[in-house]
């Protein structure tokens, strides 16, 4: 019995490391560190409730140069919640996969003038999005190229 | 036929009928979690909040489709053990639901050192906020700024007071 047992185990085994080296989902591989091609932030996509979001997790200058004081969202249109932090702020939002390396349906929010633009995310390769915002028409729009930061 | 002196009156009387009702309506404590290992910085604690609204409009001699308008009026923040608050320095609210998208809903930074409870500012533009409360179940999240790294889990309570505007 305890050999038959010894011998399952270890048929089941390789099996196991398999299922644990999976690899994600494709709609997952979005999840991870990124920076924009500006490199003044780093940006975390999440995801939440079945849908990603990107954060800001990392600012070059953190502080406001005026205060001295950690950077808020200072040029939110509704003035009430202009006291959020920035680092932290979700600037991508309600993204959801669309098949091809594509995710739609987001928007991304520019803090430097408060504006909101719809949004697409192509995956390039592995380490590399296309972060195209846009009003209306995407191709009147303008693509940012952003970087994983641990690079796979 | 109607005589003049009695239109004023039943026109009167129609308007004072077709007045919409404002209802109050609390969300009762929503335990939110930010699962470790957490870092200095802002983290995510979030929960799923049903809010029972299709059963409270009921109680109220109402129905979902009777809501017109939807406003948080107070958000406050506990902390969920002897901690308090203790070690975050800002906390933002969001709520998402259904077909809607995330909306920022209230915001404290910095809050009071050493606070157990701690009220949030609104958010004044509250978009769609009807459409959101007719998913019936919400992802509550709030970024906590905190101060310091921590292996372990972080626990706070939300709580909510809403103004409904429905139809008579």
């Amino acid at each position: 019995m305890r050999t038959t047992l010894l011998l399952l185990t270890l048929l089941l085994l390789p099996f196991g490391t398999v299922l644990a080296q999976a690899p994600p989902e494709p709609a997952d591989r979005l999840i991870g560190v990124w920076e924009p091609s500006n490199g003044k932030a780093r940006v975390k996509i999440e995801k939440i409730g079945g849908k990603y979001y990107g954060k800001i997790v990392w600012l070059r200058e953190p502080n406001d140069p005026a205060t001295g004081t950690p950077k808020t969202d200072k040029n939110n249109p509704d003035e009430s919640q202009r006291t959020v932090p920035l680092r932290g702020y979700r600037l991508l939002k309600d993204f959801t996969y669309g098949g091809n390396d594509e995710w739609t349906e987001g928007t991304i929010y520019d803090p430097e003038n408060g504006s909101t633009y719809s949004c697409v995310i192509t995956m390039k390769d592995a380490n590399t999005l296309d972060i195209r915002g846009f009003i209306g028409v995407k191709a009147l729009g303008r693509t940012d190229v952003w970087k994983r930061l641990q690079t796979k | 036929m109607l005589r003049p002196s009695l239109l004023p009156l039943l026109l009167l009387a129609f308007t004072a009928c077709s007045e919409p009702e404002r209802l109050r309506f609390e969300s009762g404590p929503i335990h939110l979690t930010a699962a470790g290992p957490l870092f200095e910085g802002s983290n995510t604690a979030q929960a799923e909040w049903t809010t029972g609204l299709e059963a409270f409009l009921t109680q109220q001699g109402h129905s979902l489709s009777d809501l017109r308008e939807a406003r948080l009026t107070t958000a406050t923040i506990a902390g969920a053990d002897s901690t308090g608050l203790q070690g975050i320095r800002s906390v933002s609210v969001q709520w998402m639901g259904g077909q809607q998208g995330m909306q920022q809903m209230a915001v404290r930074n910095p809050l009071p050192t050493d606070s157990s409870t701690v009220q949030l500012t609104v958010a004044d533009e509250q978009p769609k906020l009807a459409e959101l409360l007719g998913a019936g179940t919400l992802t509550v999240v709030a970024d906590l700024d905190l101060d310091a790294d921590s292996d372990a889990d972080r626990h706070v309570i939300g709580s909510f007071t809403l103004e409904l505007t429905v139809a008579p």
